[in-house]
C-alpha cells in the first residue's frame, strides 16, 4: 500500500528564481522507513515542506493513501496524518515536556465550554505524557522544562508531539545531524519501534551509512529532480554515493592524512579553566594543549563536556578564569581577553564558529555583506566602500566553493549547507592564518562539500598552518587529525597520535568516560 | 495547480498603506463634518494653496526630517530611542539659553553655529547616556531613554517658567531671541527658513555614510546580529553608545533649529508630540535614509491638512489624532499582505 505518492512536483523560489524542485516524484510505502538523500540544495527539504503543507508547489499532484489531495497548510497536512520534525526544533522552552507534547490537546478538568477557557488537568497531562513515552520506549521526564533538555531529548519531545496527534506519516529532517553516535543509535531503535507500530517514516539525510543502517528504501534527489528509488537490500553505499553526486567514477573517499613532519610550536595553552555558561555545560578545567605548524590537533567530546566552552574561550566569547597561552612565541594571559581578541581581529588566528545561524552569519544581511564582514578593512579604501571589488571577490569565492547563491541574495535564503560553505569560503579566501580554530567544520554538509572542506584543511596544513579542530564527529577527527584529544566533563582524558590502536570504538570509550589516562 | 504566494515589494506595501490612510482620512471627514466636500478640499489641497500655507507645511516637516533621521540611526543599531521628546526639549533649551546670552551685535552665522552645536551637545549627551547604559550594562535603552526624557521635560519646564521666564509675557515662555540672530527666512511670509537645506543635507550625508563608508557598514552589522558583530571584531558597545548619541544629537539639533528659526523662543511644551512623530517618520521610511524625506513630508502633510480642517470646518483635533494613529497602524502593519520566509 502506498502511503504517499507525489508526481511532477515543481517549486521555484522568488525572487531568486531558483528551481528547488523540478518535476520531482516520490512514492513511499506504508509502514516503511523511507530515506531521501541528496546533496545540500538538492531539493529534499523543499519536497518535504510541500508534503507537510509548509510550501505550496507550483505544479504537481499528491496522493495520500491513494486519495488525491491539495495540501494547503500545515494544519491540513496534520488532518491527513502528516507531521514534520524540523532540523531546528520548534518548541516552547518555558513549558514542560508534557505541555509541549500535548500543546493544543491538553486534557481539561471540566469539559470545555465553547468560547470559554478550560481548566488544565495537570495530573492527567503528566500521566498521558508518561503513557505515550512508555508506549514508544522513550525515557523522558514529563515535568522537566523543555529548555533544560538535551538536544536528543528535545528531538524525542518533537517526535512524541507528532505521535500524540495520531500522525502516522512522520517526516524527520536531518534527524541525526545534532546527535552523537550513541544518541543516533538510540534514535534508530525508537524509529524501528515506531515503524513496527505501523507508522510511515520519511527521513531526509545525507549520511549514507545511516541510510544503509535504518531505511527500507531510499529515494535519491539531485538538482531538484528525483534520480530514482532503490531497495536498500539491492544497493550499496558506494552506488548511492555515485547516484547522489552524479558522477560515474566514484573514487574512494578521502585517504587518511599522512602524518606530517611538523614544524615549530605555534600555539600552546597552559592551565586553561573556564566556567561553563551554556545549558548543562561543565566548562573546562586545567586544560593544556599544543599545536605545531603543519599539524592538525583534533579535540573531540560529546555535547555537554566542555567543547562549547573551549570554543567560546578560544573564540573570544568567554573570559577564562585561569590560564595563559603562548602564540607564536609571545605569552598572553587569557584573563586579559582583549589582547587575545586582537589576534583574532588581525587575522593571525582564523576561527570558524560552530553556531552558523547566529555567530558566523548575520542571516538578514546579503551574502556579500557576510562574506566581507570579517576581513572588511581590505574592502574600504580610506574609509570608502569598494563595492565592485567586494562583489567580484564574493562571486569568485562562491564559484570556487560551488555555492549556489548570488552576492546580492539575502543569506537567510541559503540552505544550511551553503551557509556553512560560505563561512568556510570566507575563512579560506584571505591570507592563511598561522592558527586555524575550526569548530564542527563539516556539520550538516553533504559528502562532496565535506570532501572539499577536508581537502582545504589538509592544504592549509601542508602550507604550514597549525590547525585545531573542535568536533563531536569522531569520523571527522579520525579522518583529519594527527593527534587526538578527548574531553570528558571538561578535562582531557586522552591525548594520543592518530593511527595505531586508536579507532572509533576506542575513542567512544573515552568520550563516555569509561576510560581515562 | 496551486499558485505560490509572493511577497509584495516594500514600496508597494508602503504605497498601499498611504492610499489606505488617505481613504480613511476621507471617510473620517465624511462622518465628522457636514461640509464634506469643502473639508476634503481643506485637508488635501489647502497645504498647497498658497506660498504661506505651503511654506509653513514644509517648515513643519524639517524637524521631522532631522529627528526622524535620529530615530533611524538608533534603529540601525537595533536601539529604540524613546527619549526624543526630552532630547528635543533639551536641545531647544540649550540653544535658547545660548542665543539669549549672546550680545545683540554678535555675528549671526556664529550664533547659528553655536546654538545648533549647543542643541546637539545637549541632546547627544542624553542619548549617549542611554547608549552607554545599554552597551556596557545591558540596561534597556527604551526604558532608560524614556525615563530620562521624562526628567528632562520637567527640568525644562522649570527652567522655562522659572529662571528664564520672560517677565513681559503672559505666556510660559523665555524671552525672544534677537531677530538678527534668527535663521534667514525663505518663501516669506511663511515661517520656512534655511533649516530645510540643513535637513536635506543631513539626509544626503547620512545616506552616503551608511552605504559607502566603513562605520556605516559596521553599524549595520551591529544592528543585524550582535553576536556576529562581536565575531567580526566590531566594538559593539561603542557603536551602540555612538548610535544613541548621534540619535540624541539629531533630536537636539531639531529642537535648536526651531528655537533659532520659526519660534524664536522656547515655549513650554512646544515639542510635545514631535518626538513621537519622528518615530512614525522613521518607521515609515523602512530603515532607509532616502525614505526619510517622503516620510517626513507625508507625516507633516497629515498634520498640515488636519490643522486646516480643524480651523476651516471645526473638526475636533481628537478626530485628527485618530486619523494619524490609523495611518501609522497601516504603515507599521508589517504582515499585510503575507510575508513569507523563504529557504531553498
Amino acid at each position: 500500500m502506498i502511503a504517499v505518492r507525489m508526481r511532477g512536483v515543481s517549486k521555484r523560489y522568488f525572487p531568486s528564481g531558483i528551481r528547488a524542485n523540478d518535476e520531482a516524484t516520490l512514492e513511499v510505502e506504508r509502514g516503511s522507513i523511507h530515506a531521501i538523500v541528496g546533496e545540500n540544495g538538492a531539493g529534499k527539504t523543499t519536497l518535504m515542506k510541500i508534503l507537510a503543507g509548509l510550501e505550496l508547489p507550483d505544479a504537481g499532484t499528491i496522493e495520500i493513501e491513494g486519495k488525491p489531495v491539495h495540501i494547503q497548510s500545515p494544519a491540513h497536512a496534520r488532518e491527513l496524518g502528516i507531521g514534520m520534525v524540523h532540523q531546528h526544533f520548534l518548541m516552547f522552552d518555558d513549558l514542560t515536556t508534557a505541555e509541549n507534547i500535548f500543546f493544543g490537546l491538553e486534557p481539561l478538568r471540566v469539559p470545555k465550554i465553547p468560547g470559554l477557557l478550560g481548566i488544565l488537568d495537570r495530573r492527567s497531562l503528566v500521566e498521558q505524557a508518561q503513557r505515550i513515552a512508555a508506549d514508544y520506549g522513550f525515557a523522558l521526564d514529563p515535568t522537566a522544562h523543555a529548555g533544560d533538555l538535551s538536544i536528543s531529548a528535545r528531538q524525542q519531545v518533537e517526535i512524541l508531539r507528532q505521535l500524540a496527534r495520531n500522525l502516522h506519516i512522520l517526516i524527520l529532517d536531518e534527524p541525526t545531524s545534532v546527535l552523537t553516535e550513541q544518541e543516533t543509535a538510540a534514535l534508530f531503535e525508537k524509529l524501528a519501534e515506531i515503524r513496527r507500530m505501523g507508522h510511515t517514516i520519511i527521513i531526509v539525510t545525507h549520511k549514507i551509512d545511516e541510510v544503509m543502517q535504518i531505511a527500507d528504501r531510499v529515494t535519491v534527489m539531485r538538482q531538484g529532480k528525483t534520480v530514482g528509488t532503490y531497495d536498500i537490500a539491492a544497493t550499496t553505499a558506494n552506488e548511492l554515493a555515485c547516484l547522489i553526486m552524479g558522477t560515474n567514477a566514484c573514487e574512494e573517499m578521502s585517504p587518511r592524512p599522512q602524518p606530517a613532519a611538523h614544524g615549530p610550536l605555534v600555539f600552546e595553552i597552559e592551565g586553561l579553566s573556564a566556567r561553563g555558561h551554556h545549558h548543562g555545560e561543565t566548562g573546562v578545567t586545567d586544560l593544556r594543549l599544543a599545536v605545531h605548524a603543519g599539524e592538525v590537533l583534533g579535540v573531540c567530546a560529546l555535547s555537554g563536556n566542555g567543547l562549547a566552552d573551549l570554543e567560546d574561550a578560544l573564540g573570544g566569547f568567554l573570559v577564562p578564569s585561569k590560564g595563559f597561552c603562548i602564540f607564536d612565541g609571545s605569552r598572553l594571559d587569557f584573563r586579559r581577553m582583549h589582547e587575545y581578541r586582537q589576534l583574532l581581529k588581525k587575522g593571525a588566528i582564523g576561527y570558524l564558529p560552530s553556531d552558523r545561524m547566529r555567530r558566523s552569519m548575520a542571516l538578514s544581511l546579503t551574502v556579500r555583506d557576510n562574506f566581507m564582514a570579517v576581513s572588511r578593512t581590505r574592502f574600504f579604501h580610506r574609509g570608502w566602500f569598494r563595492s565592485t571589488l567586494a562583489t567580484r571577490q564574493t562571486r569568485e569565492a562562491l564559484r570556487s566553493f560551488e555555492i549556489s547563491a548570488q552576492p546580492e541574495q539575502k543569506t537567510v535564503e541559503l540552505s544550511g549547507g551553503n551557509i556553512q560553505k560560505l563561512a568556510i569560503a570566507r575563512l579560506f579566501s584571505i591570507q592563511l592564518p598561522k592558527l586555524l580554530i575550526l569548530c564542527e567544520p563539516t556539520w550538516g554538509l553533504d559528502i562532496k562539500s565535506t570532501e572539499n572542506v577536508h581537502r582545504r584543511i589538509l592544504d592549509a596544513k601542508a602550507a604550514g598552518s597549525a590547525i585545531l579542530i573542535l568536533s563531536s564527529d569522531v569520523d571527522e577527527i579520525l579522518a583529519l587529525a594527527d593527534r587526538i584529544m578527548v574531553l570528558y566533563r571538561g578535562r582531557a582524558v586522552l591525548l594520543a597520535s592518530n593511527g595505531g590502536g586508536l579507532n572509533r570504538e576506542r575513542i567512544g570509550e573515552y568520550l563516555l568516560g569509561a576510560r581515562s589516562e | 495547480m496551486m499558485q505560490s504566494e509572493r511577497e509584495l515589494p516594500a514600496g508597494a506595501r508602503i504605497a498601499l498603506a498611504v492610499v489606505l490612510s488617505v481613504v480613511l482620512a476621507a471617510a473620517v471627514l465624511a462622518l465628522s463634518t457636514k461640509d464634506f466636500i469643502p473639508a476634503l478640499g481643506q485637508f488635501f489641497f489647502e497645504p498647497f494653496a498658497n506660498r504661506y500655507f505651503f511654506g509653513n507645511y514644509i517648515a513643519d516637516s524639517v524637524p521631522l526630517m532631522i529627528a526622524g533621521l535620529g530615530v533611524l540611526i538608533a534603529f540601525r543599531s537595533r536601539n529604540f530611542n524613546l527619549g526624543g521628546e526630552g532630547q528635543i526639549y533639551a536641545g531647544a533649551i540649550a540653544a535658547g539659553m545660548l542665543a539669549l546670552s549672546l550680545p545683540e551685535h554678535s555675528s549671526p552665522v556664529e550664533a547659528w553655529l553655536f546654538a545648533a552645536l549647543a542643541g546637539m551637545v545637549a541632546g547627544g549627551l542624553i542619548g549617549t547616556l542611554s547608549g552607554i547604559l545599554k552597551g556596557f550594562w545591558h540596561v534597556s535603552e527604551m526604558i532608560s531613554s524614556f525615563l530620562i526624557s521624562a526628567i528632562v521635560l520637567n527640568v525644562g519646564d522649570y527652567l522655562i517658567t522659572g529662571p528664564f521666564q520672560d517677565p513681559a509675557s503672559n505666556f510660559q515662555t523665555t524671552r525672544q531671541v534677537s531677530s538678527q540672530l534668527l535663521l534667514p527666512r525663505i518663501l516669506a511670509p511663511s515661517k520656512l527658513d534655511i533649516s530645510v537645506f540643513i535637513g536635506l543635507a543631513l539626509i544626503v550625508v547620512f545616506a552616503v555614510m551608511s552605504k559607502h563608508t566603513r562605520p556605516g557598514f559596521e553599524l549595520r552589522v551591529c544592528g543585524e546580529n550582535e553576536e556576529f558583530a562581536r565575531y567580526c571584531g566590531i566594538p559593539v558597545a561603542l557603536y551602540q553608545s555612538a548610535a544613541m548619541g548621534i540619535s540624541g544629537a539629531l533630536y537636539g539639533l531639531a529642537g535648536a533649529l526651531i528655537v533659532i528659526g520659526p519660534q524664536a523662543r522656547v515655549m513650554r511644551g512646544f515639542s510635545s508630540g514631535l518626538g513621537w512623530s519622528a518615530i512614525s517618520v522613521a518607521l515609515l521610511a523602512q530603515n532607509s535614509e532616502a525614505g526619510i524625506l517622503p516620510s517626513a513630508l507625508f507625516i507633516a502633510y497629515l498634520k498640515a491638512g488636519s490643522d486646516h480642517v480643524m480651523i476651516g470646518s471645526g473638526v475636533p483635533s481628537e478626530i485628527i489624532s485618530i486619523l494619524q494613529a490609523a495611518a501609522m497602524f497601516f504603515i507599521t502593519a508589517r504582515h499585510f499582505p503575507i510575508r513569507k520566509r523563504r529557504r531553498p
